[in-house]
């Protein structure tokens, strides 16, 4: 599932295991409850970074286990599936307000939700060599959440890279995302990726960031994605005097 | 006017003739039929690539009409120019909610709403060597319908673009078009621009994508010309369970194939089961449907090879196979079902030779083998 480690002030949240980490009840359920955690032990200049171990980030939502729940009929697993999107939603929230910066260190694919959840952080770093980035709903023959295009567009700049990920399903390495806009760096290999992330975490905390006001200015950032989370945003004046 | 045509998968949208494609209420109209044609024979993996003829995409709106049309008033001819702006709002909204890919290949100059129909397509193509992008409409003195600058903004992110186009009038050619983000690319001639086009179209074509998710997910990518157009998205739970019950899950619920033992149906008449991703091959046990009149399996993803004791099916008029992975060569008992009428064969991966008795057979009225890897005959 998922485990939670600090080490100094780098909270350390790994999906564990050699599977695709697809995002079921369970699984998304365990996020949250570590991200709660890290939110609960929060201090002025914390970070976050995720990394993931074996050959994916996360391949997505878990469709299997929708089919395999649903006793054989569609109508059931739709069911299912939008059990999984209404429940993954609030854990991009938690991400989205997270009183302290969060980086991702990508070191295998991030498919569909998978994705979005890469997306979810401040920063994502990912390794060169491996890996692929792919929105395949097209692919599948899914629509998107509204959450899912809400924080495309925020994260996402270029309209035509909005549309070759959403409406041609471009499967996009490191160097490809980072032309587009919204991966920060390509690293030679898994390791070198986690390196950066951390020496990037350790210098964010450095700046000994008030955790609220962090958390409210990256909301301010996003307004149309925190209407469609439903996330409110306030004004908090902590001034270092 | 404007004229469709269908090649494969591929529908051509042209507007026709030497002119420069102005805008008019007719032009419109012709362009609305086309688009709707279009969409009624839409299937999985068709795409629209549109073209013009001669030295103009479209110039835009028709303001000579306008001017002719008024009567000699000024005022009249501004009603006029406002029933073209609402008329082609609709042209706009037919693009944004087509359900299959829409590729422009702009071979000449796309001036004011002829820019503004370029850029409703998903991709738009252009050559270098001739012609220029320009909104024109700061030099006549008019302003902007809104869906005119909410397509700008969706599709043209940086703000120095869109003023420098839409402000400054600047008149743009291909390679500079790309750089500012309005086009995707440039290519040597007109011929070459079209030829990409057809290539691009052939390439999103074997995608399959279900039209109807594939114009939601468009819809979905630009919000703000939805809003101005009253284009709404499906909701999602609405749209997976009313809608697409089987056809969201049809690619990871494995199983769907034709029954093994689909041969105990003995008295089925008719087996439609087309355009419904359905893998593996066609069971053997087929052959005993004896009371089988019409069989479709056609828009599948269907491998291996036609059963070759399929002439059983002594009783069958319509054989539609249209679209699919088969492989193998056209079994001979088929020139033996003496009641086929219809056999459509067509793109598929079928090969061998093609059995001379298919031009004896009795009541044979539509062959189509096309698209497959067969010779002679």
């Amino acid at each position: 599932m998922c485990t939670l480690e600090k080490r100094g002030n780098v909270f350390f949240l790994t999906l564990t295991g050699d599977g695709e980490h697809r995002l079921n009840p369970t699984f998304i359920s365990s996020i949250r409850s570590a991200l709660s955690e890290v939110k609960s032990q929060s201090t002025p200049g914390c970070a976050l970074v995720t990394v993931a171990d074996g050959k994916y980030f996360s391949n997505g939502f878990d469709l299997n286990w929708a089919k395999s729940a649903s006793g054989g009929s569609p109508s059931k697993a739709a069911d299912l599936l939008i059990q999984m999107v209404d429940l993954f939603k609030p854990l991009v929230s938690d991400l989205l307000s997270l009183p302290m910066p969060t980086i991702a260190a990508i070191t295998g694919h991030a498919a569909a939700a998978g994705l979005i959840l890469a997306l979810s952080h401040d920063y994502v770093l990912m390794r060169r060599d491996r890996g692929v980035l792919y929105m395949s709903e097209i692919d599948i023959g899914m629509t998107l959440p509204d959450y899912f295009t809400a924080i495309m567009r925020s994260k996402v700049g270029k309209p035509e890279a909005r549309r070759d990920i959403l409406l041609r399903a471009v499967k996009v390495k490191a160097e490809e995302a980072v032309a587009m806009g919204f991966v920060e760096s390509a690293h030679d290999n898994g390791e070198s990726v986690v390196e950066a992330a951390v020496h990037m975490a350790e210098e964010l905390a450095k700046r000994k960031w008030d955790g609220e006001v962090y958390s409210e200015i990256r909301k301010s950032l996003y307004p149309e994605l925190c209407g469609v989370l439903g996330l409110t945003t306030k004004d908090v004046v902590k001034p270092r005097l | 006017m404007c004229t469709l045509e269908k090649r494969g998968n591929i529908f051509f949208l042209t507007l026709t003739g030497d002119d420069e494609h102005r805008l008019n209420p007719t032009l419109i109209s012709s362009l609305r039929s086309a688009l709707s044609e279009a969409k009624s024979q839409s299937t999985r993996g068709t795409v629209l690539v549109t073209v013009a003829d001669g030295k103009f995409f479209s110039n835009g709106f028709d303001l000579a009409w306008a001017k002719s049309a008024s009567g000699g008033s000024p005022p009249e001819a501004v009603n006029l120019l406002r029933h073209m702006v609402e008329l082609f709002k609709d042209v706009v909204a037919d693009f944004i909610s087509l359900p299959m890919p829409t590729i422009a290949a702009v071979t000449g100059h796309a001036a004011a709403a002829g820019l503004m129909l370029a850029m409703s397509h998903d991709y738009v193509l252009m050559r270098r060597d001739r012609g220029i992008l320009y909104m024109s409409e700061v030099d006549i003195g008019m302003t902007l319908p809104g869906y005119f600058t909410a397509l700008m903004r969706s599709k043209v992110a940086k703000p120095e673009v869109r003023r420098d186009v839409l402000l400054r009038g600047v008149k743009v050619k291909a390679e500079e078009a790309v750089a500012k983000g309005l086009i995707d690319s440039a290519h040597d001639n007109g011929e070459k621009a079209v030829e990409a086009a057809v290539r691009m179209a052939e390439e999103l074509t074997k995608r399959r994508w279900d039209g109807e998710v594939y114009a939601e997910i468009r819809k979905s990518l630009y919000p703000e010309v939805c809003g101005v157009l009253g284009l709404s998205n499906r909701e999602l739970a609405t749209f997976w369970r009313v809608s697409h019950p089987f056809l969201a899950f049809a690619s990871w619920i494995s199983s769907v194939k034709i029954p093994s033992d689909i041969g105990k149906l003995g008295k089925l008449t008719v087996l439609n089961v087309s355009d419904n991703n359905i893998t593996g091959n066609i069971p053997p046990s087929i052959v005993n449907l004896g009371n089988l009149m019409h069989l479709d399996l056609s828009y599948n993803r269907i491998s291996g090879e036609i059963p070759t004791g399929i002439g059983n099916l002594s009783l069958m008029s319509r054989a539609l196979l249209k679209q699919n992975q088969l492989t193998g060569s056209i079994p001979i008992s088929i020139t033996k079902i003496y009641r086929l009428a219809d056999l459509d064969l067509s793109m598929n991966q079928i090969s061998g030779t093609i059995p001379a008795e298919l031009g004896s057979m009795p009541i044979l009225s539509t062959l189509y083998l096309d698209n497959n890897q067969l010779y002679g005959g």
